[in-house]
């Protein structure tokens, strides 16, 4: 499991959530991406970023809103491919 | 609304990661379950705010285990943090640190977290905790008496035993210091019927339940505190209702909880 930056971060480009991160997991390109994503294989599910969140966009992977069940698809796949990700935020957010 | 068909995800390289660049320096282990670490990191102590946390790690069965700690306080002298830890008995990570002896490696990530005192802030701080949540307060109270005129501060302390009142004597040396300087410092234990507790003569109770009598008998104001809560979640909630009800503004309550699994400041 893991924490899970969906839609109400895009384009709020708040860096709580980076502040707060004890272990490092959180980040995004300056500039480039619309959000911020959390690396859920180094993410140790503590919660600071969610408490740490001014705009209520960081839940538990079990918890996510079914809406924003594809974030969790997002954030895992920056990490491996950021041009992989960044349409489908822009996709998710045309849906919304 | 979600997307079809979004692509399997590809494997992806082991990150690189830093295996250990910190060492026990030392440890008081104030009782079976409750100790502080002192560590020591490669590149010295960075500089932090305090009640920031730093995440504490181990390679265990070649995986990094990691969980973030309040810093109690930096040994100028020597270049180490202290960490007051909880064991957790079957956590992923203390029953290993537990087993620590001077000497050993660990990982120690950078400071980071919000949990800090507000800038010239002349408010009476009011700082509520149990068990380790204590913590960060020592930190904060180091900080804020090398103000050149520090704040009124106090300091409420639960524990359920005796032993466990971490820095009781560094607390109690402030308590009694100057005047102008001394702080309030109020103890507490939760289990007076323990045998190891048979000696105490101070506060019994909760700290939940302490707190209303300190505000009183301090004649804490609601305009003139700020009230920082850490511990279990419990007492937080409990401890910001009782606050609320002597009329202290939500944003003059901060706080930081303590899970036994998962969040900022402690854990398994």
């Amino acid at each position: 499991m893991a924490y899970v930056i969906a839609a109400p971060c895009v384009d709020h480009n708040d860096q709580s959530c980076v502040a707060a991160c004890p272990v490092d997991c959180i980040t995004a390109d300056p500039g480039v991406d619309r959000k911020f994503y959390i690396d859920p294989e180094v993410c140790i599910d503590c919660g600071a970023c969610a408490v740490a969140c001014p705009n209520a966009a960081i839940f538990r992977s079990d918890q996510l809103p079914a809406a924003w069940a594809d974030f969790a698809w997002v954030d895992a796949a920056w990490y491996r491919d950021p041009s992989a990700a960044r349409p489908v935020v822009d996709e998710l957010v045309r849906a919304a | 609304m979600a997307i079809q068909a979004l692509p399997a995800l590809a494997p992806r390289p082991t990150p690189l990661v830093i295996r250990a660049n910190a060492t026990l320096t030392g440890r008081d282990d104030l009782s079976d379950a409750m100790s502080v670490l002192r560590v020591r990191p490669d590149a010295g102590v960075p500089t932090f705010r305090p009640g920031q946390y730093f995440a504490l790690g181990r390679w265990i069965d070649d995986r990094l285990v990691q969980r973030p700690y309040s810093a109690a306080a930096t040994t100028a002298t020597s270049g180490d943090l202290e960490f007051l830890i909880r064991l957790v008995p079957g956590g992923e990570l203390t029953p290993h640190l537990w087993k620590l002896r001077s000497g050993a490696r660990l990982r120690i990530g950078p400071p980071k977290g919000l949990f800090t005192v507000l800038p010239d802030d002349e408010r009476t701080h009011l700082f509520v905790s149990t068990g380790s949540g204590l913590a960060p307060f020592i930190a904060m109270v180091d900080a804020l008496q090398r103000q050149p005129r520090p704040p009124r501060i106090v300091v409420i302390h639960g524990a359920a035993h005796v032993a466990e009142l971490a820095y009781r004597g560094w607390l109690e040396a402030r308590a009694s210091g100057p005047t102008s300087r001394a702080i309030s410092y109020v103890p507490a234990i939760s289990r007076p019927c323990e045998p190891d507790n048979a000696s105490w003569r101070g506060a019994l109770g909760r700290v939940e339940a302490v707190l209303p009598r300190v505000w009183k008998e301090m004649r804490l104001g609601p305009e003139t505190t700020v009230a920082y809560l850490c511990g279990n979640p419990g007492m937080i909630e409990t401890g910001r209702q009782v606050l609320l009800e002597r009329g202290l503004a939500r944003d003059a309550i901060r706080y930081e909880e303590y899970w036994t699994e998962g969040a900022a400041g402690t854990l398994s």
